[in-house]
């Protein structure tokens, strides 16, 4: 057997074993998150999960892939780094939780800025994740639009669990950034 | 003053804006690939409306009342700044004394989607805005 073919046979036993049920790794355009979306409403609709946690997983992974889409068009990796290297979209269904997860390259002087955005809401409790919401959508004016916020509320609000994050050094100025959030079933 | 009617999409929602009809309504997913490309006519025709509403009120005298239907099934945190313009907009007109409120509907079983109405409303200063169960 070669060694491609026994590399294929160990990533899908590694997604079985994960029960992954979507997964995607290259460029996040608007038509692949659409296709994606898709197939997740179909998927969903066969487990027949009920409809607010349908609800909630959509708009989490609707966040999660904007955010990496958003990441995507402010970075050109390939000039960065020399070789290409996508995000990565992965959703699994595992110990009675959806669990989405999401990997893609960051300049390493946004960490401390987004480290203090996920320690924020991880820090608040259904209520104050409202206000706060409140709040982001009070205070950014047309010009700001762009600016992250009101989207990891939104994630921590339907997540409804703590969100798990990490930052790979890729190199001095690049990084690889994966944030996980979980949804019970 | 002419109609406002977009088609709906995959990603993006429904919108017909008729005073002739007095029919203003926004429907469906809203996750445009460009948001601000999409909401901005949205908020430059509600713009203009107010003009003509004010004009209407300076001839005719109070005008008959408004009702803006909000029917979302979702929408991402990006729009979720643009509707809030649309609200912001139309509370700017009730302040005025235009005669409008707004209805927010939502699946019963879509408690996220009123309590997104709540927090909206509570950003108003004059807009009434009722909430529909459906």
């Amino acid at each position: 057997m070669s060694k491609e073919i026994t590399e294929a046979l160990e990533i899908h036993q590694f997604m079985n074993d994960r029960n992954i049920v979507m997964s995607f790794m290259g460029e996040l355009t608007h038509q692949v998150t659409t296709s994606l979306l898709k197939n997740l409403k179909e998927d969903m609709h066969a487990a027949n999960v009920d409809v607010v946690t349908q609800k909630r997983l959509y708009g989490i992974i609707v966040e999660c892939l904007d955010n990496i889409a958003k990441h995507w068009i402010a970075m050109d990796i390939e000039k960065v780094l020399g070789r290409s290297s996508p995000p990565i979209f992965m959703l699994s269904r595992l110990d009675g939780f959806y669990i989405i997860l999401t990997g893609n390259h960051i300049p390493t002087d946004q960490i401390d800025v987004l480290v203090k955005k996920i320690e924020l809401v991880n820090s608040l409790d259904k209520k104050g994740l409202q206000d706060f919401y409140r709040q982001t959508l009070a205070k950014e004016s047309p010009l700001e639009r762009d600016n992250a916020g009101l989207g990891i509320i939104d994630i921590a609000l339907k997540s409804g669990n703590k969100l798990e994050y990490e930052f790979r050094p890729v190199t001095k100025d690049v990084s690889f950034y994966i944030i996980q959030a979980r949804i019970s079933l | 003053m002419n109609a406002l009617l977009i088609e709906p999409s995959d990603f993006s929602p429904k919108v017909v804006f008729d005073p002739a009809k007095n029919l203003f309504e926004l429907s469906g997913e809203s996750r445009p690939e460009n948001t601000s490309k999409f909401y901005v006519p949205i908020l430059e025709w509600l713009q203009q409306y107010q003009n003509v509403l004010y004009w209407e009120k300076d001839k005719f005298g109070q005008s008959q009342p408004k009702t803006f239907e909000f029917k979302l099934d979702y929408f991402n945190s990006t729009s979720a700044k643009f509707i809030m313009d649309v609200l912001m907009q139309l509370d700017k007109m009730a302040q005025d004394g235009f005669n409008i409120k707004a209805k927010w509907h939502y699946d019963k079983r879509d408690e996220d989607m009123k309590e997104s109405g709540e927090e909206f409303s509570k950003l108003l200063k004059k807009l009434p805005i009722e909430f529909v169960e459906v």
